[in-house]
């Protein structure tokens, strides 16, 4: 998987990984804070009852079985669950000569996860393409990256997807409270992706929605009468695209501000992927903005 | 504005082609594979039009061009309604008769005077050609055959001194419709032409003429006892027209009331004598004694035997010439029917005094010409045009056919500006109402 991840974004992630860490561990108190506020629910070992313990953590069933007061120890977790939920959808096979945007985001969630996993926290994968859902829990080691990474390379776009049961399935597949990145050109039912991940984060967990935009997307350089035929449905449609482009450049503009809106609205993270831009770049600026104080991005373009 | 070609509006129906590709023809759009075709609703709900301005431009354009092709090959023409009215083809036939080479008092001959006369019409003319003809009368036939090939206006020109003879009816027979017919006249030179005049006082009849001429000389008239007073005069009239007296054949000037007129005419011959043609001709052409006899009366029963020479107005001869049966004293005798005091003898004795014998091989029998009259019974104009020639364009088409370039590459231009669109109108909207 050498060649999804390029020489460039390699170092960038290098370079990030103390800053990636610092923007996880941001959200708890000092480094690898959990995410999770108090004791994690995983428990860990019995040890003999101490002054001063918490009796609500005092192990009534051992004392019954052993008449000796035993208070429960829990790990606290430090490691982060990240939750890839990458859209495999033929709409990012766009455009077809050069860098689609398909192989940006594989490109951005490699990066993603081989800085999760490189830096002791958890992975997983969760692709849909034509129709089915390709999964990787999350993990942790060089082995499930490895892993991760070949099934990135392995997936190409194709068909439709279900961003809300994607994200949905996404979370479902956390076994705890995580981290959720769903990187998307989100050109699909805006209202529906919106509550799915509204729904998400209102679950505990940390969503972050990374919309990928090809150029032609935004800036729409087309003109005469053109046959454009849409990549997931196949519909086609001749437009006088001179005509068009004013108006379709203000509704994509639209489109973006309104993903921002309501990312921000809905406490979710929110950052624009121009496949024009470094990966690194947009890693870098994407991750420097989620160290900020406000803990949330909510921003612009990484 | 006329049309030299007007079936090649015809070629109209080839509208239809541009016409028909504007509402059938396909041409293929690029396609391109767009992500996502979800905003397209939003900003328009509908597809495109199909015909747009540029279209419907490029439509104009083609028609144009078609109309402008056919408007050149219909050959317009802009020189006004009739535009060969003035400049129609003409063929100039000249006379080239032995009397179209006698010198004129002016040094010219009448060939000099036809042949200037041709070139002005030529030059006149939208093209044409002068044909030189010893008998014009026969060459009409074959003008009128070249005639009749030509398009345009066409004219038939002859020029000639019109001898009797030279042209009559039945040369015109051949002659087409629509082609126009036009006689010019040149001067008839008499063999005898010295260029002396003769101008008798208005209404002089009589013969008392001013004395002091010379002698007569020798020329014999026969007149009556009672006009001997009248034969001096005569001679005496005839010398003081200074007129060059010589011998020539044996002529008589024989008056009205000759005793002898009756035997002189039984012995008239039934042809002329080379000399006496010639004297025919000379007293032809003579202007004075012309306008003498017309002015004059013959006498009751008087008869004029041989070649009449000059008529009276009402028609009646008045002066003729004739040969005499050879043994006789004369051999040719010019007889007068006017009243033996007529001034009109006088011209008839200055005429037999300036005779002169006629040059061999020049002889042209008959002096009488074609009357004005008959040249203009038998005129009339061009009209009709004929058919179109072969090598015949309009010099106004070139303007029609450089409007057609122009408009070829405003099409061209306009063409390569135009987007192409997937379907035609009439599969666009066949599309639309599936959908």
């Amino acid at each position: 998987m050498a060649a999804v991840l390029p020489a460039d974004v390699i170092t960038a992630i290098e370079d990030l990984e103390l800053a990636a860490r610092l923007v996880v561990e941001g959200l708890r108190a000092g480094p690898h804070r959990s995410p999770f506020h108090g004791y994690s629910s995983e428990f860990q070992q019995h040890r003999p009852y101490r002054a001063g313990d918490d009796l609500k953590y005092l192990d009534w069933k051992l004392l019954a079985r052993t008449d000796r007061l035993y208070t429960r120890q829990f790990r606290e977790t430090t490691s982060m669950a990240v939750m890839l939920v990458v859209d495999g959808s033929a709409s990012m096979r766009f455009p077809e000569q050069g860098v689609s945007k398909w192989r940006y985001a594989a490109v951005v969630a490699a990066a993603l996860a081989h800085l999760v996993i490189t830096q002791g926290d958890a992975a997983g994968l969760l692709a849909m393409t034509g129709g089915g859902m390709t999964y990787l829990p999350a993990k942790g080691g060089r082995q499930h990256l490895r892993s991760l990474l070949s099934t990135l390379d392995r997936l190409s776009p194709a068909g439709r997807w279900s961003p809300a049961r994607g994200i949905a399935r996404g979370a479902e597949l956390l076994k705890r409270r995580g981290v959720v990145l769903v990187l998307s050109d989100f050109q699909d039912d805006e209202a529906e992706t919106h509550r799915e991940l509204r729904r998400v984060a209102s679950h505990g967990h940390d969503v972050a929605m990374l919309q990928v935009v090809a150029p032609d997307e935004a800036a729409f350089p087309y003109t005469g009468d053109v046959e454009f035929e849409d990549a997931e449905s196949g519909e086609r449609r001749v437009v006088d695209a001179g005509l068009l482009a004013p108006a379709y450049r203000q509704a994509f503009s639209a489109f973006l501000e309104r993903s921002r809106r309501n990312a921000l609205r809905d406490r979710v993270d929110y950052a624009v992927l121009r496949i024009d831009r470094p990966a690194g770049d947009a890693l870098r600026d994407f991750l420097m903005r989620r160290g900020e104080p406000d803990g949330h991005a909510g921003g612009g373009p990484a | 504005m006329t049309w030299l070609n007007p079936v090649a509006f015809v070629g109209l129906v080839a509208l239809a082609v541009p016409i028909l590709l504007h509402l059938f023809g396909r041409r293929v759009a690029r396609r391109i594979r767009f992500s996502s075709l979800r905003l397209f609703e939003q900003v328009q709900p509908t597809p495109a039009t199909r015909n747009r301005p540029s279209d419907l431009l490029l439509l104009v354009v083609r028609c144009a061009v078609v109309t402008a092709a056919v408007a050149a090959l219909a050959q317009p023409s802009w020189s006004g309604p009739q535009p060969h009215a003035s400049r129609p083809v003409r063929l100039i036939l000249v006379d080239t008769s032995a009397s179209m080479m006698r010198l004129t008092s002016t040094g010219d001959t009448p060939m000099t005077l036809a042949t200037r006369q041709a070139r002005v019409l030529l030059d006149s003319s939208s093209r044409g050609m002068i044909v030189e003809v010893a008998r014009p009368g026969p060459a009409i036939a074959g003008a009128a055959s070249w005639l009749s090939a030509q398009s345009g206006l066409r004219e038939l020109v002859v020029v000639s001194d019109f001898q009797a003879g030279s042209v009559a009816d039945g040369h015109l027979a051949g002659l087409g419709d629509g082609i126009g017919l036009r006689f010019i006249r040149v001067p008839f030179v008499t063999s005898g032409d010295t260029g002396a005049r003769y101008a008798p006082r208005p209404g002089a009849t009589d013969a008392a003429w001013p004395a002091g001429a010379r002698a007569a000389g020798a020329v014999p008239i026969a007149a009556g006892p009672g006009s001997a007073a009248a034969v001096d005069a005569a001679r005496e009239a005839a010398r003081s027209l200074d007129a060059g007296i010589r011998a020539g054949e044996r002529t008589v000037v024989v008056f009205s009331d000759a005793p002898e007129r009756a035997a002189l005419a039984g012995t008239v011959a039934r042809a002329a004598t080379t000399g006496v043609a010639d004297l025919a001709l000379a007293l032809h052409g003579d202007d004075a004694l012309s306008a003498l006899a017309r002015g004059a009366e013959p006498v009751a029963g008087c008869a004029a035997p041989g070649i009449v020479i000059a008529r009276a107005a009402s028609g009646a001869p008045v002066v003729s010439v004739a040969s005499l049966a050879p043994g006789g004293e004369f051999d040719a005798a010019i007889f007068s029917c006017v009243d033996p005091r007529h001034v009109l003898n006088a011209a008839v004795v200055r005429g037999a005094s300036n005779a002169a014998p006629h040059g061999a091989g020049a002889l042209e029998l008959d002096p009488v010409t074609l009357p004005d009259e008959q040249l203009r019974a038998w005129e009339r104009p061009p009209s009709g045009v004929g058919p179109r020639g072969r090598d015949e364009t309009s010099p106004d088409a070139r303007w029609v056919w450089l409007a057609v370039v122009g408009l070829i590459l405003i099409e061209e231009w306009l063409r390569r500006r135009a987007p192409r669109r997937a379907l035609s109108p009439v599969a666009q909207a066949r599309h639309d109402r599936a959908a």
